[in-house]
């Protein structure tokens, strides 16, 4: 096996966002956008598979350790679990700038798949160098890079009035690139679903219902443009989304007359530079808005206003040392702020500061990183510290482990917003995770493996208890434990063939309770999750096919109710019968079964659906 | 080693951090007695420690072992005076051998007609505590001997908590915590059996007392039940339960195999074998709330959903025929849509009929009189007089004495309505008030004669360490024993007791001296005292 030498050692990575890589199962140390170089790491790239993916939710479904909630249809509310962490404990990026609030759970529907160009899922805690929020992990959504002059439109039309629409190009334009890209979503989310309207009588036949009020309408955009100043390079990004969707509430207690409507967006620009003496520099600034209307619903005279944003400057400086040390320093400051009815309007600064030493040994094939962090969020003072090994192998093989601490600091809604019944609680304390996890994997040419096996001490977890009279308010109680087994394969024989797989086995406990709950599983994490999915074929004719398994969760703490378990076929063929313009015609038919679900308590999922894309791409190169 | 070094430091660090505690803990008021947990403020064989028993005729009291009404200390012992042959009248008036005391006085053999002898002792074995039903049969602390049998004379459940507790409506002695399923909402009995709908697991759990403990015993096995079931009717051989929120009339039947039936990991056998037989929907948003039945007629209060046009699903009182109960048919609703709420404030709210009970031949039904999306108050508590015939007439409890009605049951000709009140919070978020909140009464004519305000004390007084003296009480669901109203405490785990004399209202225990059942939690600062039942 080859191996670096000595005084060609590679600096850890330090920024986002770099070209796009292809979709690798490895966890790799070497991934462009991701500063933890022994983390476990799964990208998905997000362009081969813009014609089945509506949304971010469906690319991500693809990693191991992942865990979606689905409140059923296009544009609908769509978050994710990461290795048991709760949804608002895992941190979603858009190219590196958080999407939300401190403490909370990212809507994953609301970015779509065709501004992105691959996704980074980052599992385990990773407070270290992320800080506080990454107590499951991290999303980094990689949005489309400019490049070569080109244009590109697509249309997908089908079932439930669903269409998407999506047209941008890229150019050369004065001292650099840029892209324009924008989108748009409607979809009235009228299927038909079947439920028990006799949940505790046997053998009642189900009834047929239709989804009211979950329509989606939304429209976005993305703007990118990127400049080489001398040693340095420049990239400003522009991406936001206005949308309106109905809120249908559950099964048993729809809210008919309930809808959301938000406006958001980020703004980020960064440089990056390359110092003739060694090292780099990386500078991002970042601002973000997101501004949210819900009307008719149970949230305040029928209507709450909240508008919620965040800015901050992140700088990242990394230099080799003493011919072995990868050294990173980063420093960050920034703010948070909400305003809402009641007139709270919480705020709070933030300063952080993290170091990070990566020292290679024998050429390069042992890597051993140490890293801590220390932040300052509002009145929480956080320490992160976290070390990592990765070790190359023989034949292919390389091993990883990580061992760190992580927190999720409470949200400003759990501190200070009342919510319909749900109080607040300024009391509320930062959860915290200690994880640890160990990587084997193998690559090959034409497959590759890899077993993770992991461990997560979750303390002072958040949840709403009852609050006298009828109400419900946070409160950090629960010590749990998740632990489990990660599979990632993927096997191309031929170079028109591709078949990946990724299982997740996951067992959490309730560590510290009553017998009520002593041992017990938290709700909603599936012991087993399967996701696979075969591809093949060439530009005349493409197929794939995927499987969606989820075994049964339980929907409350003490394991007495619980959601079945479901399995999901996806199938969709695709065709490239022109090049130039390339035209593509695809048509992909979702639960192709047509299995009958609902997720979370009473959100029931689409039925079999089938949806018919026309994609047009012109290369100016080509021409 | 440099590298070494950082690594060891880091590492050092995560472990200085310290792993979390972890372990199973007790439910709140129990500790850790062997593999299990005990109630060692009530439980006279551990009573302040684990395995400290108290004596015969001693009951356990804040952990402290004190006589049991009805005695008296006699140098060591807790002694009836009544009958007790050593001290038959008083201390030491000991009788002569062969003599019995009866009524406190030395005799030659048992004279009064209901009395049997247990050793030297002239006792009522119908009535008698230590010889209830046959000598040396004891009843459990909180028990009162009933026609010769030890029953809990009523029983709390503490939904927060997960526990129940039976007490004496006479003495207000009380029993042990007893763990029962995990937030007990409803409580109900059939024929000596506690039945309890479980709001988190929705099912209905059985409890039978422990007679070698004190206490209740959970039965091992369960019925399923639609989501939040809220109260338990029962209609021998039927047992009918309004799910919430599945929006579902749920009929049971005894001695049958139907259904979800649940066998559950632990708990003793016995109890009542039930199946559902029949379940009749209302509709989604529909919020059923209580259940009462008139004829062969059930009643069921529809509260409606979240949200305005949530909430325009409910607000009717449906009428379901059970002339058949195994094939309930609805057979009308009555609108409280369009009655005069008396809003103030400037508020819009809808009724929410919530609790409903007979009386009079007629149905009564509390409104709790709120914005349909905040569930403010923005009226005052009101009541539905709902009759087939005559339409609904409103009765207006005043919003000085009674917002936001919570329970209503009659007590002889009288009607008694418990009103919640007005809850403010503190910026923090904790409970800082209850206004308008107590208990009323209500005539044979509908008219209020009586209010009782549940307002703390006046000189409560604060606590060294800054706390108040008395948590506000919320009243909530209330049982009724002959003429007293035990009323329980949704904030404070308390059961106040109140006296119907001469058509107004006496306070037997007050919010000061109120009865302490169920647990304050030390996460959430409250205790929930979610249903009262007073056994037949």
């Amino acid at each position: 096996m080859a191996r670096a030498p000595t005084d060609s050692v590679a600096l850890p990575p330090v920024d986002v966002p770099l070209p796009a890589g292809g979709s690798d199962p490895l966890p790799s140390h070497a991934s462009p956008t991701v500063r933890d170089p022994s983390a476990a790491v799964t990208t998905i790239d997000a362009a081969a598979r813009r014609g089945e993916a509506k949304d971010a939710s469906e690319l991500i479904g693809a990693a191991p350790g992942v865990v979606l909630s689905d409140a059923g249809g296009a544009g609908q509310r769509k978050t994710l679990s990461l290795r048991g962490a709760a949804p608002n404990a895992v941190l979603v990026l858009l190219d590196g700038v958080p999407l939300t609030g401190p403490g909370n759970a990212m809507d994953l529907s609301r970015i779509p798949t065709a501004a992105l160009e691959r996704v980074e899922v980052l599992r385990g805690g990773a407070s270290a160098r992320y800080g506080p929020g990454a107590m499951g992990g991290v999303v980094n959504l990689v949005t489309r890079a400019p490049g070569s002059t080109h244009a590109f439109g697509d249309v997908t039309q089908g079932s439930f009035m669903t269409t998407l629409l999506t047209v941008g190009g890229s150019a050369a334009l004065p001292g650099g690139d840029g892209l324009l890209l924008l989108h748009g979503l409607h979809s009235n989310g009228d299927f038909s679903f079947r439920y028990d309207d006799k949940p505790a009588l046997d053998g009642n036949p189900l009834v047929t219902q239709v989804r009211a009020n979950n329509a989606a309408l939304q429209g976005g955009g993305l703007l990118r443009y990127r400049a080489p100043l001398g040693a340095t390079t420049a990239d400003v990004l522009f991406e936001g989304t206005a949308e309106r969707r109905g809120l249908a509430g559950t099964v048993q207690n729809p809210t008919p007359s309930a809808e959301q409507a938000t406006l958001r967006g980020t703004l980020s620009a960064r440089t990056h530079t390359e110092f003739d003496a060694g090292g780099s520099l990386s500078v991002l600034g970042y601002g973000r808005l997101d501004d949210t209307t819900l009307t008719g619903t149970a949230f305040g005279a029928g209507r709450l206003h909240q508008l919620e944003s965040s800015a901050g400057v992140e700088a990242v400086f990394s230099r080799l040392v003493l011919q072995r040390h990868g050294l990173t320093a980063l420093a960050t400051v920034g703010g948070d702020w909400l305003r809402e009815p009641s007139e709270a309007n919480p705020s709070q600064g933030r300063v952080g500061a993290m170091l990070a030493d990566e020292v290679l040994f024998l050429d390069g094939a042992l890597a051993v990183n140490a890293s801590a962090r220390l932040d300052v969020a509002g009145p929480f003072v956080v320490f992160s510290p976290k070390a990592g090994v990765v070790a190359q192998l023989p034949f292919g093989l390389e091993v990883l482990a990580n061992v760190g601490q992580a927190s999720r600091p409470p949200s400003f809604q759990e501190r200070y917003v009342v919510q319909g019944t749900l109080m607040p609680n300024p009391a509320l304390r930062p959860e915290r995770a200690l994880s640890a996890d160990v990587t084997a994997g193998w690559r090959h040419e034409k497959a590759a493996l890899a077993v993770t096996g992991f461990g997560s001490l979750y303390e002072d977890l958040i949840t709403y208890e009852y609050y006298p009279p009828a109400l419900a308010k946070p409160f950090n109680v629960m010590t749990a434990r998740a632990a489990g087994v990660e599979v990632e394969g993927r096997l191309s024989p031929a170079p028109w063939l591709d078949a990946t797989l990724a299982y997740t086995f996951l067992s959490t406990q309730n560590l510290r309770d009553d017998p009520r709950y002593f041992l017990k599983a938290l709700p909603y994490r599936p012991a087993h999750r399967l996701h696979a999915r075969v591809a093949g074929g060439v530009a005349l004719l493409r197929g794939h096919a995927e499987l969606l398994f989820q075994s049964q969760q339980y929907m409350n703490r003490t394991e007495t109710l619980a959601l079945g378990p479901r399995a999901f076929v996806n199938v969709g063929v695709s065709s490239t019968p022109w090049r130039r313009p390339a035209v593509t015609v695809g048509l992909e038919v979702k639960n192709l079964l047509d299995v009958q679900t609902q997720d979370l308590d009473g959100y029931p999922l689409p039925p079999r659906a089938a949806f018919f894309t026309l994609a047009l791409a012109w290369d100016g190169a080509e021409r | 080693m440099n590298w070494l070094r950082s690594v060891v430091a880091v590492l050092a660090l995560v472990l200085l951090a310290g792993c979390p505690p972890s372990g199973v803990v007790c439910r709140e008021g129990t500790t850790p007695c062997g593999l299990g947990c005990v109630d060692t403020a009530n439980d006279v064989r551990n009573c302040g420690a684990c395995g400290s028993a108290c004596g015969a005729s001693e009951q356990c009291a804040s952990g402290v072992c004190t006589c049991t009404p009805g005695t008296t200390r006699c140098g060591a012992a807790c002694v009836v005076l009544d009958y007790d042959a050593r001290h038959c009248g008083a201390c030491g008036n000991a009788c002569a051998t062969g003599q019995v005391c009866e009524s406190g006085v030395c005799r030659a053999s048992c004279s009064v007609g209901s009395t049997i002898r247990c050793g030297d002792s002239c006792v009522d074995p119908l009535t008698d505590l230590q010889h209830c039903g046959q000598c040396d049969t004891a009843c459990e602390q909180g028990q009162t001997c009933r026609a010769g049998a030890c029953v809990y004379e009523a029983v709390a459940a503490c939904y927060w908590s997960g526990q129940a507790v039976g007490f004496s409506a006479t003495t207000g002695s009380r029993g042990p915590l007893s763990d029962l399923g995990t937030n007990p909402g409803a409580l109900a009995s059939y024929q000596g059996t506690l039945l309890a709908a479980d709001g988190t697991d929705n099912r209905l759990y059985q409890a039978v007392a422990n007679v070698t403990g004190g206490g209740f015993s959970q039965v091992a096995r369960a019925n399923a039940t639609g989501a939040v079931p809220n109260q338990v009717l029962v209609d021998a051989p039927y047992v009918y339960i309004a799910n919430a929120a599945s929006g579902t009339l749920q009929v049971l039947k005894a001695g049958v195999d139907a259904g979800d039936v649940i066998e559950l990991d632990a708990g003793v056998q016995g109890g009542v074998r039930l199946g559902t037989v029949a379940e009749l929907p209302f509709g989604m948003n529909s919020y059923p709330q209580g259940v009462a039945k008139l004829g062969d007629s059930l009643w069921v209060p529809l509260y409606g959903g979240f949200g305005a046009s949530g909430a325009d699903a409910g607000q009717v009182v449906v009428r379901v025929s059970v002339a058949d109960p195994e094939m309930p048919v609805e057979a009308g609703r009555v609108s409280l849509k369009d009655i005069d709420l008396k809003p103030f404030d400037g508020g819009t709210p809808v009724a929410r009929p919530w609790a409903i009970t007979t009386h009079h031949g007629t149905l009564y039904v509390a409104l709790n009189n709120l914005n349909p999306d905040t569930y403010a108050v923005e009226g005052p508590g009101l009541l539905a007089r709902v009759d087939a015939d005559a339409g609904v007439t409103v009765i207006d409890l005043g919003a000085a004495d009674c917002l936001n009605p919570q329970w209503l049951a009659p007590v002889g000709d009288a009607l008694a309505v418990s009103c919640g009140g007005r809850v403010t919070y503190s910026p923090t978020f904790t409970v800082e008030s209850v206004t308008a909140a107590g208990l009323v009464l209500l005539d044979g004519q509908d008219q209020k004669v009586a209010a009782w305000s549940s307002a703390c004390p006046a000189d409560a007084g604060v606590l060294a360490d800054g706390g108040v003296a008395c948590m506000p009480m919320m009243p909530g669901r209330f049982a009724v024993k002959g003429q007293r109203i035990l009323l329980g405490d949704q904030n404070a785990g308390r059961i106040v007791f109140l006296d119907v004399v001469d058509g107004g209202l006496v306070e037997v225990k007050g919010v000061g001296d109120a009865l302490n059942l169920c647990p304050i939690s030390p996460l959430t600062g409250a205790g929930n005292v979610s249903d009262v039942l007073a056994t037949p």
